[in-house]
């Protein structure tokens, strides 16, 4: 068999830039932001375990725990630029133990002896260590740690608080600020994880703005090299006889496959739209929307026109997931010549009417941007009925904006 | 309000919420505890409490921001300075909860509050208020003072910070993704310059599918020897094609794969005779030889050609067929005969002849059509037209 040289295989070298890419914004200088609140936070309990420093009962302990909560916080300083963008779990693990240290010889050193209740410090100051872990490691991750922490802290203070329940309140505050630090990091890592995935399929879905009015696609075309590939790997067997003849039936049914596919692919491009297009390569898009276009009238908007409709169409479906609160909504666009139209193929100048419907949407609850959006398109008239919403736009494809 | 601008403004209000309902609950859970407050300003604290963790949830609307904002920071206070009323030292619960709300369910305005300057001037005074109202209960009331003024300004410190931190940090990287859609653009373009390129090898295609499809019937009627002649010689083109060559076989002289605006049917009909004798069909040219025809015209034609003379020498038992090739003004029109066996058309299953959806949908987009005709024992004639 000949050789085939992987090496000119066609891939996608641009995405997968772009996903490395995407990796590391997730995670972007998330660290320094959180280095602030962590210093502040840990400085705080500091001087509260300063300002009591003469009623711990055994003094050499708490500043044992300390003494490993200052080690791991000089680590994190000199490690932070030579590590990946992920922290080992090793190093993390490593941590943790160091910290059920802290937390152990903590409680032990401000167990109370004759009534005396000083305040736990290096145990909590754990939770806002925690809190630099939060962009270098899975949430689950954090958010078992923190529970964990949360769960000791809290059965010792409630044992504390026994003979005084007013007691509660300071040990209450305690765990909060030992939790609530990596759980607020972990909720805003995600958030801006989620943000920053949005944007990448905003920008990825409006590159098509630019892209013929009927296009292959690159999905198709990624499709139709592997296919050429198949191919030839399939034809190279037969030639130099690895392949014996006649073919078993894996194999006659792999060619038969094969064929049927590049046939299909052959003729696709000519039919869909850069909307299309658009619509199936999006993560976002592709399982939400219902794209209605049997004329590929699509094609005939103008650069302006495309960029307005998948914004205010992106807007209208990644609302929620931007609110952090839920799943994006379902949406349908109908193109079609509005009724009573003389029909012309592909007539340059041609009225399309673009029917966006969708459902859960608060009546005030659209973005604005996504109103400004759809003027672009063209006329629009809103209509509400139950919970959906239905915009009917109405446009004229534009004669010079038919690209490529 | 720019998009930008937007997602940032969303990420500090959830944040800000966040942190302030979380302060504001532990708050109440520290006073719930018995002796903390006298009841009926325990229950006026009630009113207070709801006040103040509406106005954090409402944050998160970014209607009517700065005025939720306020309603934070006067609630909060007011909570701080109801500690004054009983005019006792505070336990340690209640220090606790004024700590926090000082803290935190106040502060969470700061998160928010860096965004614009009329807010940072909210800030100034909402910490100021907060500090001087907690300082005060706490003196006046004669408590603990350090811890819980120490804690607040933590918290007013570190929630600025976080705030100034994201507000930067959600801009930036939105910019730097915008200019990502540069790389999308041209892999865009890349990719459909590919798969044009490959599109546009038809005729290389077309010999490839009729061999992949002679393979999948296990090469009924063609020797060993030929059907591996035609696969290497197309698996060579796949490959040329692979390495970004147009291939241009001068070996075998027949395929003329360069893109071509405009091509005659002669030379290209040839090559399909070629390939059909090599599988043992005997293919009869009669009629215009020198017709042209725009390129995906001749693409959906051949192709279809293609197809039928496979059918015929696959199902017709007889091993010539004759092609007629006529043209007038308008058309061109391929007939397809042979003296085969036949079939009754209304039995057949169409997809057994090779009339798939996408040969006939591919005459069909260029303004083309396909018939046929046959009977049993009296052959098969197939009428393929196309514009010119």
């Amino acid at each position: 068999m000949t050789s085939i040289d992987e090496r000119t295989v066609p891939r996608r070298t641009v995405s997968r830039g772009v996903g490395d890419e995407r990796d590391a914004l997730g995670r972007a200088r998330l660290d320094l932001g959180f280095n602030v609140a962590t210093v502040a936070l840990i400085a705080f309990l500091l001087i509260l375990f300063g300002l009591n420093v003469a009623e711990y009962p055994a003094v050499g302990l708490t500043i044992a725990a300390w003494v490993l909560i200052a080690i791991t916080l000089v680590a994190a300083l000199v490690l932070r630029f030579r590590l990946p963008d992920e922290l080992p779990l090793w190093l993390y693990l490593g941590a943790l133990a160091l910290w059920a240290g802290a937390v152990a010889l903590d409680i032990a050193g401000t167990w109370p002896t004759d009534g005396a209740v000083v305040p736990l410090t290096a145990a909590t100051a754990v939770g806002p260590a925690l809190l630099l872990c939060a962009p270098v490691r899975p949430a689950r991750d954090i958010v078992l740690a923190a529970t964990g922490l949360g769960l000791v802290l809290g059965v010792v203070v409630i044992v504390r608080a026994l003979p005084d329940p007013q007691l509660l309140g300071p040990g209450l505050v305690t765990v909060a600020i030992a939790i609530a630090p990596p759980l607020v990091g972990v909720q805003i890592v995600r958030s801006l994880r989620t943000l920053v995935q949005l944007e990448l399929d905003l920008v990825q879905v409006q590159s098509t703005v630019a892209s013929p009015g009927y296009a292959i696609g690159m999905l198709a075309s990624e499709e139709l090299a592997r296919l050429d590939l198949a191919a030839e790997r399939l034809l190279d067997g037969v030639a130099t006889g690895r392949t014996r003849l006649p073919l078993d039936e894996d194999t006659a049914d792999a060619a038969a496959s094969i064929a049927t596919e590049l046939r299909l692919h052959l003729i696709q491009g000519r039919k869909e739209t850069w909307l299309y297009h658009a619509v199936t390569e999006s993560a976002l898009l592709g399982p939400a929307v219902t794209l209605t276009d049997p004329d590929g009238l699509a094609a005939g908007l103008n650069r302006d026109q495309r960029d307005g409709l998948l914004t205010a169409v992106w807007l209208l479906i990644s609302d929620p997931v931007r609110a952090g609160s839920g799943q994006p909504r379902t949406l349908t666009l109908d193109i079609s010549r509005p009724a009573g139209t003389y029909p012309r193929t592909s007539n340059p100048g041609a009225t399309m009417e673009i029917v966006i419907e969708t459902s859960g949407v608060p009546r005030n609850g659209v973005d604005p941007a996504a109103w400004q959006a759809i003027r672009k398109v063209g006329r629009y008239v809103e209509s509400f009925s139950a919970t959906t919403l239905r915009i009917a736009i109405t446009t004229v494809s534009d004669p010079s904006g038919e690209l490529g | 309000m720019s998009r930008i601008q937007k997602e940032r403004d969303r990420l500090l209000a959830s944040t800000a919420r966040t942190v302030g309902l979380t302060a504001t609950a532990t708050a109440l859970i520290c006073l719930s505890v018995p002796g903390s407050l006298p009841l009926p300003l325990y229950l006026a604290s009630l009113v207070l409490f709801a006040c103040l963790g509406y106005a954090q949830w409402q944050l998160t609307s970014l209607l009517r921001l700065t005025l939720w904002m306020w309603v934070v920071v006067v609630a909060g206070v007011a909570l701080i300075l109801l500690h004054l009323l009983p005019g006792t030292s505070l336990g340690p619960s209640a220090i606790s909860a004024v700590g926090v709300i000082g803290a935190a369910s106040v502060a969470c305005v700061c998160v928010l509050a860096v965004t614009s300057r009329s807010r940072v001037l909210l800030l100034v005074v909402a910490a100021t208020a907060t500090i001087a109202s907690l300082a005060a209960t706490l003196w006046l009331t004669g408590s603990r003072m350090v811890e819980p003024l120490v804690f607040t300004v933590t918290g007013w410190i570190a929630l600025t910070a976080t705030g100034i931190w994201l507000s930067r940090t959600v801009p930036r990287t939105l910019k730097r993704i915008s200019t990502m859609s540069r790389a999308y653009r041209v892999e865009r373009q890349a990719s459909e310059t590919e798969a044009r390129r490959r599109q546009s090898a038809r005729l290389l295609h077309d010999t490839v599918l009729a061999t992949l499809t002679l393979l999948a019937h296990s090469g009924v009627g063609v020797s060993h020897s030929a059907l591996r002649e035609q696969a290497a010689e197309d698996a060579a083109l796949l490959r040329q094609l692979r390495l970004g060559f147009t291939p241009d076989p001068a070996r075998s002289g027949d395929y003329k794969l360069k893109p071509v605006e405009e091509s005659t049917l002669g030379n290209t009909l040839e090559s399909v005779k070629q390939r059909f004798r090599r599988m043992g069909l005997e293919v009869n040219w009669h009629g215009a030889g020198q017709v042209l025809l725009p390129s995906d015209v001749l693409d959906a034609f051949l192709l279809a050609l293609g197809e039928c003379l496979e059918n015929v020498r696959r199902h017709s038992g007889v091993n010539e067929a004759h092609v007629t090739i006529t043209d007038d003004e308008t058309n061109v029109r391929a007939m397809v005969t042979d003296a085969g066996k036949g079939f009754d058309i209304s039995t057949i299953d169409t997809g057994r002849l090779g009339f798939t959806e996408s040969i006939v949908a591919r005459l069909r987009d260029v303004g083309g059509n396909a018939r046929l005709f046959s009977s049993p024992g009296s052959g098969t004639t197939v009428v393929l037209e196309v514009p010119k």
